[in-house]
């Protein structure tokens, strides 16, 4: 019995390793020939080979390449792979093809797994989400779907999967901004979110301890307000810049978000004010508080339907107070 | 029985789809459209003739109390050989039915038939059996495929007759009215949705037992 199952194990794998690497070539290729053909139909007529001109550039903290499409010596147009993890189900690849202006002169849907008939009509030719994007410039959109306020007509009963392409097609204008136009995309700087989340203060000095950032600030007769601290966290579609600020006591005076790449609608909810989790915070020490959740009788509320950005969003607290304790410890403390 | 009886069983009395209600999954998960469920249907064909084929080859080497766990190995292996076929010759409709082709070795008529016929007759049969079984399924998948395209979409196989129909009346000088009812219907959302895709296959399931006056 054992001989017959070995047999048949290493007959399947010997089979399945052998079109592996029949296939594999093909299989490049043909993602190749997907890039070339979306090149081809996202870009007005060039005259070089986009592909060897690109540049590979960190958008909305994400890799994305851009491919310059010349006639001549001149640009007539930008082609930028550009990449989203907001899809419903997993992963969306799109090829955005500006013109030199920023208008967008088509967009490609290069690979997805959103759900047939459904989330799969992004890549359908002429689907509402695309034609709110061809032939005008992000610059003058509001980036989001209708349902959120914004310009983007999204597709029936598919909120998520255009949702994430408006993602997608909007890091593809930083990268464009960022490469054509010679932009320099500064990141959201967490000194812009001070005043407020401390008390006011006339100035602060910048500290920079281990991993976090700390800003003490002072008010005029120099005395200590508060300190803020910078906080990174993985959270569920990327990273989540938190920015604590603490009273001198270790109290929580109020949080902000720098920055979160978290679902619209969602996680995304962070980053509004009085929402349930930065509420649970205020006024209190964390130290005084039973960091878990109320569903396991602690004293966090969560957002709802977002536990991974909610516990992100608790270990980065944990972790702003963390080093404001040990800072403070550092240099005695200030009270 | 003779070989035509086995090749034509598997599409009328012995239907997987409507008469023995195998594969219910990929049924109504990949028929939002009349191309997909095509699609689909010949995906699974592919699989199961060459399943059966492999099974009824090997049936005398495969001890009988590990035959289940025998048969998913080869199905799972042919499944992915077709997947990275698809993935490298037919790319699009690799895109369009995502997901659910690694779900083809789940389906339950591929192992049913492993089980049930493959492992008992011979191979020229069993060839017949995964031929007449895929035929059926993919008729299935195509018919309820293109009702809910119909319903939810207004095309069928892509082809847009409800907006062709418009513009249609529109050089014939119908009223505005009429004619921009006709070009702005969206489709029944419902059938497109997972609701739809179980009315619709009862109601052919219906349809179906009644023209073959099925036991």
């Amino acid at each position: 019995m054992i001989l017959a199952l070995l047999a048949i194990t290493l007959i399947s794998a010997g089979a399945l390793s052998v079109v592996y690497s029949m296939t594999k070539d093909a299989i490049e290729q043909s993602k190749g020939a997907k890039t070339v053909d979306a090149l081809g139909k996202v870009l007005p007529g060039f005259d070089n080979n986009p592909a060897a001109d690109t540049v590979t550039v960190t958008a909305n903290n994400l890799p994305v390449k851009v491919y310059t499409a010349k006639k001549g010596n001149a640009p007539v147009g930008y082609a930028v792979e550009s990449i989203t993890r907001q899809g419903y189900s997993g992963n969306i690849r799109l090829m955005v093809g500006f013109l030199p202006d920023g208008e967008i002169y088509n967009i490609r849907v290069l690979e997805h797994n959103e759900t047939p008939g459904l989330g799969s009509k992004i890549a359908d030719e002429d689907n509402p989400v695309l034609l709110s994007f061809k032939g005008k410039s992000p610059a003058g959109l509001v980036m989001k779907v209708t349902r959120d306020g914004g310009d983007i007509d999204a597709i029936t009963a598919s909120t998520i999967s255009s949702r994430a392409y408006t993602d997608a097609v909007e890091r593809a204008f930083t990268a464009f901004r960022e490469v054509a136009l010679g932009e320099e995309i500064i990141a959201p700087q967490a000194a812009d979110f001070l005043n407020e989340v401390l008390p006011p203060y006339k100035s602060y000095l910048t500290v920079n301890y281990d991993k976090n950032t700390l800003y003490r600030a002072k008010n005029a007769e120099d005395e200590e307000v508060g300190t803020a601290v910078e906080s990174t966290v993985e959270g569920y579609g990327g990273p989540i810049r938190l920015l604590v600020g603490f009273l001198p006591d270790g109290t929580v005076n109020d949080i902000a978000v720098v920055e979160q790449m978290e679902t619209p609608g969602f996680g995304a909810e962070i980053a509004d004010a009085g929402n349930p989790l930065a509420r649970s915070f205020i006024g209190r020490n964390p130290s005084e508080m039973k960091l878990t959740f109320r569903s396991e009788s602690g004293e966090v509320d969560a957002l709802s339907g977002s536990s991974i950005t909610s516990q992100a969003y608790v270990d980065a607290v944990r972790d702003a107070y963390r080093a404001f304790v040990e800072y403070q410890e550092k240099t005695g403390s200030d009270e | 029985m003779n070989k035509l009886a086995i090749l034509t069983r598997g599409i009328i009395r012995d239907n997987p789809v409507f008469i023995l209600l195998l594969g219910m999954c990929p049924t109504l998960g990949t028929t939002s459209s009349a191309v997909n469920g095509f699609g689909m249907g010949a995906a699974t064909l592919f699989v199961l003739t060459l399943s059966n084929i492999v099974i009824s080859s090997v049936k005398r080497f495969i001890p009988a109390k590990v035959r289940i766990p025998a048969y998913i190995v080869v199905i799972a292996s042919l499944v992915t050989i077709l997947q990275l076929c698809m993935e490298a010759y037919t790319n699009e409709l690799y895109q369009t039915l995502g997901v659910f082709i690694p779900l083809i070795v789940v389906n339950c008529i591929i192992l049913g038939r492993a089980e049930a016929f493959a492992s008992k007759n011979s191979v020229t049969d069993s060839a017949l059996d995964g031929l007449g079984i895929g035929l059926g399924f993919t008729l299935a998948l195509t018919a309820l495929g293109a009702v809910r395209e119909i319903l939810g979409a207004g095309s069928v196989f892509g082809f847009d007759f409800v907006t062709k129909t418009g513009l249609l009346l529109q050089k014939w000088g119908a009223s505005e009215g009429v004619v921009q009812s006709f070009l702005q219907w969206d489709g029944v959302l419902l059938f497109v949705l997972a609701p739809g895709a179980f009315i619709a296959l009862g109601y052919l399931l219906v349809i179906f037992n009644k023209l073959t006056k099925a036991k």
